[in-house]
């Protein structure tokens, strides 16, 4: 090395010595203020300046990588209401079925003289003028022809037609349908007949019988075609004529015949054929 | 044909009335009817009306005939040439009453307790009503409608001649 340029390095490095000497001298003393004051005031600014610049570019990458983590989210959120959803519906569903289970449930412990066989609702007639359901229970399950059918809110129909796996149900409200009845209050008696579209009629009450509006009508298990005691429906209205036999009394029936989804056929009851006898 | 059924069975009793629903199968028939001429609506009645019958409690075959008898009056060459795609719904709605008049009279021979009168107005009429709304569904099928030979054959027999020049 030349040795004006080593002389100028020790030059240097003699300068820093004395100069960090100077300031240790000067913080020792207390005197280094102005000196930080003189730094800071150009530092400071510059140190700002590019601090701000750096975060600003970090904020943007920060940014960036926060709106993918966001994205993700949302994606997950998403997803996370959409299996919810999924779930509430589900436990919607489940809900329905457990308070429909229940209903059933209910009504089969309070008849217990009664062999229910739950079956499902999977089709309805398809014609307007007659009035059917299939169900997908059959010979196999033990069902006969001739069978009540009964939902835990009343009398639905009875067996019409058994297929292995399924069978027809012919409902109350069907036209050919006709069911012995009696008035649960006054114990007067009748026959139930359905008619289109979906109407139930009680005819052949006794003119002198006590019928009003609100009463319960129930089967009379007269005719041996059904067992007694099953509900049918409520009054609605009666028809009365001094100068004809009988009284006449529309009825409303409980069971929504048109949004079943779960019947109960009871098999222990075998209807009498007295055509056979 | 067994998908149309099942939503004839399972599907279509939700949207009823009072008991009451369109007819989706026998809308099918009368388009088809419409569209191809009564021999392959003809067709198309008789399966679908199988396949109904099964499931009907109606006596076996009312379902079939009902059908076809509403298909063959769809597949009239009349239709056709008085353009009645446009008014399909009307076309339909009058093809639903023949179709519950057949089976409204079979169902008597079978010995059906029937009140006539009553059920044509509550039940039937409504019946045509809803199958008729559920025609306007049907309407970009049909108006599309692909030409038919015999339509074909009866529109020029019956256009005027042009007159021959000597």
């Amino acid at each position: 090395m030349p040795t004006w340029k080593k002389d100028k390095s020790t030059i240097v490095l003699l300068l820093l010595s004395l100069g960090l000497a100077i300031m240790l001298l000067l913080q020792q003393t207390g005197h280094l203020g102005p000196v930080y004051d003189l730094v800071g005031s150009v530092v400071i600014p510059a140190q700002y300046a590019v601090s701000r610049a750096v975060n600003g570019v970090a904020q943007r990458f920060e940014g960036l990588t926060q709106m993918q983590q966001l994205e993700a989210q949302k994606r997950e959120l998403e997803e996370t209401v959409s299996q919810l959803m999924l779930k509430t519906v589900e436990l919607e569903e489940a809900k329905i079925e457990l308070e429909r289970l229940r209903e059933h449930l209910g009504f089969k412990e309070a008849n217990p003289e009664f062999d229910m066989l739950a079956a499902e609702v999977i089709g309805y007639e398809p014609t307007n003028l007659v009035r059917y359901l299939i169900i997908d229970r059959g010979e196999d399950d033990g069902v006969q022809e001739g069978m009540p059918v009964i939902s835990s809110r009343g009398l639905v129909g009875r067996i019409s037609e058994v297929n292995a796996r399924w069978s027809k149900v012919l409902l109350l409200v069907d036209a050919s349908s006709s069911v012995n009845a009696m008035i649960q209050r006054s114990r007067a008696t009748g026959v139930v007949q359905g008619h289109l579209p979906s109407d139930l009629t009680m005819r052949f009450i006794p003119q002198g019988d006590p019928v009003q509006e609100g009463d319960i009508v129930i089967t009379s298990g007269l005719g041996g075609n059904l067992p007694k005691n099953l509900v049918i429906g409520q009054i609605t209205s009666v028809r009365q004529n001094d100068v004809d036999m009988f009284q006449e009394a529309e009825i409303r029936s409980a069971v929504d015949f048109y949004r079943l989804e779960v019947v109960l056929v009871i098999r222990n009851f075998t209807p009498i054929d007295f055509a056979d006898q | 044909m067994v998908i149309l059924v099942i939503l004839q069975v399972v599907l279509l009793p939700h949207f009823s009335l009072h008991g009451i629903k369109p007819n989706l199968v026998l809308l099918v028939v009368v388009v088809w009817s419409l569209m191809y001429g009564a021999r392959e609506g003809s067709i198309w009645a008789l399966m679908c009306g199988i396949l109904l019958d099964l499931l009907s409690g109606a006596p076996l075959g009312a379902a079939s005939l009902a059908l076809l008898v509403a298909g063959l009056l769809a597949g009239l060459r009349l239709w056709r040439t008085i353009h009645a795609q446009w008014f399909l719904p009307a076309l339909v709605a009058a093809a639903s009453v023949a179709h519950d008049l057949v089976l409204m009279l079979l169902l008597q021979i079978g010995g059906h307790p029937l009140i006539w009168w009553d059920d044509l107005l509550r039940v039937v009429l409504p019946g045509a009503l809803l199958s008729g709304g559920l025609a306007v569904l049907a309407y970009p099928l049909v108006r599309r409608m692909p030409s038919r030979p015999e339509a074909e054959e009866e529109a020029s027999s019956a256009a005027p001649r042009q007159p021959v020049l000597w």
